[in-house]
């Protein structure tokens, strides 16, 4: 087979993905578009791509959403391949079904994989089968009369699961049987809304668990490899807000059989492209497979600083055709890194989401500094996409060296008009047990008064003079009397 | 002129004054000297009393935002005579979208009599389903919103009756 290069790529994404995308596709010289809805304002990606597409939609996110509509603005821009970024339609099998059949690549595994892997309850039983670890469960489909009686006999506590789900909808902690129903009831709603399915299962939920993932690759010459962990244990809301690698838990022993598990489990499904298989690894150093995403992941980057990998430069060669061209022994590891996700949201308000105009904008940077933006200065930030803004990325000889420099790459990060997570993700790598690496997935919980920021000393004295003086009806009022009975104002009235 | 300048929820009565050197901030019974000079590209140069920092500073209407010792701090500026204006509206109170997002579900319609805890209605925000409850016992006056519908953060959702009184 011989490569066939790609000369006209689809960014079928949005937001810092795409832009980031884009840059890959622009050093290989490759011609670049983005799709937008007509709703949505301003944007960094379109900016970077040489067309810009519109799709239509009811919603922003139902047409991203929109396999026909997808094909039909990539066929008519003579796209040769279609990158899907992650989340909307990356893990979609149809749009890589009607992609093939309107003779358009999918920068992404083949859609037989997209389906095992995208059903949680046929990719549990492919690893099973295979001989790798998965965490004691019930399954709704085997039985569905029994399902309750058999998810309390799984043993408390136990995650509720959509079978369809991902990235944390629609999953439910149940600590106490008697809020098993309700707790069900709303997942499968939940479910059903995210993905047009409401079965479920429970799986035997971990305390205090780590959430440590592997990179893996495969090429369509039969290679798979792995590119080392992420380990992505500080969450809200069962979402990452901070990765990092290598992980600070694991020995050499475990990095190699966790990392061989992954790479085992990428073979045996024959995989092709990027992609991440997730585990759950206990106190005890017991890990269960977790799912495996079938595209590229949000927290990527920080295997790219410690690699030395463009991991998009990597999609899109195996997406033409080419040979990895080298060995597992070839891919090393250099220093530590770590990634802070900038989100719209104020975390002392249960991290609802904000809107809102970024006013001014000023992006980190430093040696071992990378910042991937989806945003702009004046950008408007509605409630139709997730809030993530941008990613700061940081890269240290060692652990110590990158909290030092992402502390600082936070402090230098300004968003002013928009209330966004920056302090309360400083406050995180200020923590002593983040520091020694001693975190579950249940620390940001554990430790929300410590991470609240609420003995944080106030400059008062400066805002209040910076609120004052940048007023013009204030300084007006101040200037307009002459300085002799102004002076008096205090006590004047 | 006086302003209540509102930092983290607590509000200051502030107002700036001329002084033969610049300007002096009087802060309730407190006052200290303070200047504010740009450097350009959103950067300013700030001082108040002895301290100095260089800050990023941006601003829409009455709302500030202040970047200073690499944390951002918003400021709401509020003019006493506005503040006056808003208190005098009626006694019936509402319920106001804690996030931006939209509208799943609608539970009750005008003159629904509903108790402390009971659910008005659900909305999402991207990935978070919301249940929005009564705050009190009380008669649904007006629902403003409808499943489907996209509201701003602290859009009024539901309003209730006012309460009556009680007649002798």
């Amino acid at each position: 087979m011989t490569p066939q290069p790609i000369r006209r790529l689809l960014v079928a994404n949005r937001g810092e993905i795409a832009a980031r995308i884009l840059r890959t596709a622009r050093a290989r010289g490759i011609t670049t578009a983005i799709v937008r809805h007509p709703d949505e304002e301003g944007g960094l990606a379109p900016r970077l791509a040489d067309d810009c597409l519109t799709i239509n939609g009811p919603t922003p996110v139902a047409a991203y959403l929109d396999v026909a509509e997808i094909v039909r603005v990539a066929r008519e821009w003579g796209a040769d391949a279609v990158h899907p970024g992650y989340g909307f339609l990356s893990e979609n099998a149809r749009l890589a079904r009607a992609l093939a059949e309107a003779g358009i690549r999918f920068v992404g595994p083949t859609p037989e994989v997209i389906e095992l892997m995208g059903d949680k309850i046929r990719a549990r039983n492919f690893v099973v089968e295979r001989g790798f670890p998965v965490a004691p469960s019930a399954i709704e489909a085997d039985d569905p009369a029994t399902f309750a009686q058999r998810a309390l006999a799984v043993g408390l506590p136990i995650l509720i699961k959509p079978a369809a789900g991902g990235g944390g909808k629609g999953m439910r902690i149940v600590r106490d049987a008697s809020v098993l129903e309700a707790e069900l009831a709303t997942a499968r709603r939940e479910g059903e809304r995210y993905f047009g399915d409401g079965r479920l299962f429970v799986e035997r939920y971990v305390e205090r668990p780590r959430h440590i993932e592997v990179q893996v690759f495969g090429d369509s010459h039969g290679k798979v490899v792995h590119f080392g962990e992420r380990e992505c244990s500080v969450q809200r809301r069962f979402q990452k807000i901070i990765e990092e690698t290598p992980s600070p838990v694991l020995t050499p022993e475990k990095r190699g059989a966790i990392c061989e598990a992954a790479a085992g489990i990428a073979r045996a499904a024959a995989y092709v492209g990027a992609g991440t298989v997730e585990f759950i690894y206990g106190a005890g150093g017991e890990f269960y497979f977790l799912e495996m995403n079938t595209r590229l992941q949000v927290e990527h980057p920080v295997t790219e600083m410690v690699t030395g990998f463009d991991l998009v430069a990597e999609q899109l060669r195996v997406c033409e055709g080419e040979a990895l061209g080298y060995e597992q022994s070839e891919i090393t590891a250099q220093g530590h890194s770590i990634e802070l996700r900038i989100c719209a949201e104020d975390p002392s308000q249960g991290f609802v989401p904000a809107t809102g105009t970024i006013h001014l904008l000023r992006e980190a940077s430093g040696p071992g500094v990378r910042v991937d933006s989806g945003v702009h200065e004046g950008q408007r930030v509605g409630s139709d996409f997730d809030p993530l803004l941008s990613k700061v990325i940081v890269h240290g000889r060692d652990r110590r060296e990158a909290i030092a420099r992402a502390r600082q790459a936070l402090r230098d990060t300004a968003l002013l008009g928009i209330t966004t997570n920056t302090a309360y993700l400083d406050r995180v790598l200020a923590h002593p047990l983040f520091a020694a690496g001693d975190y579950s997935t249940a620390f940001l919980d554990e430790q929300a008064a410590a991470l609240s920021g609420k003995d944080e000393p106030l400059p008062l004295d400066l805002l209040l003079a910076a609120a004052a003086l940048s007023d013009r009806q204030m300084v007006d009022a101040a200037t307009s009397v002459p300085a002799i009975y102004a002076a008096m104002g205090a006590w004047r009235n | 002129m006086k302003k209540t300048l509102v930092i983290d929820g607590a509000p200051q009565n502030c107002a700036l004054t001329r002084t033969p050197g610049g300007m002096r901030l009087l802060v309730g019974e407190r006052s200290f000297d303070c200047a504010l000079e740009t450097l350009g590209d959103g950067r300013y140069r700030l001082r108040a009393g002895d301290v100095r920092r260089d800050v990023l500073l941006a601003q829409q209407g009455d709302q500030l935002w202040v970047h200073v010792d690499g944390r951002t701090h918003a400021i709401q500026r509020i003019n006493p005579l506005d503040a006056l204006a808003a208190g005098g509206r009626g006694g019936a109170d509402s319920t106001l979208a804690p996030m931006p997002g939209t509208i799943l579900t609608v539970q009750v319609k005008p003159g629904d009599a509903v108790k402390s805890g009971q659910i008005l209605l659900t909305m999402e925000s991207m990935k978070l389903e919301v249940t929005i409850t009564a705050p009190h016992d009380g008669e649904i006056a007006e629902v403003l919103c409808a499943p489907g519908q996209s509201v701003p953060v602290k859009a009024t959702l539901v309003r209730f009756a006012a309460k009556a009184e009680a007649t002798p």
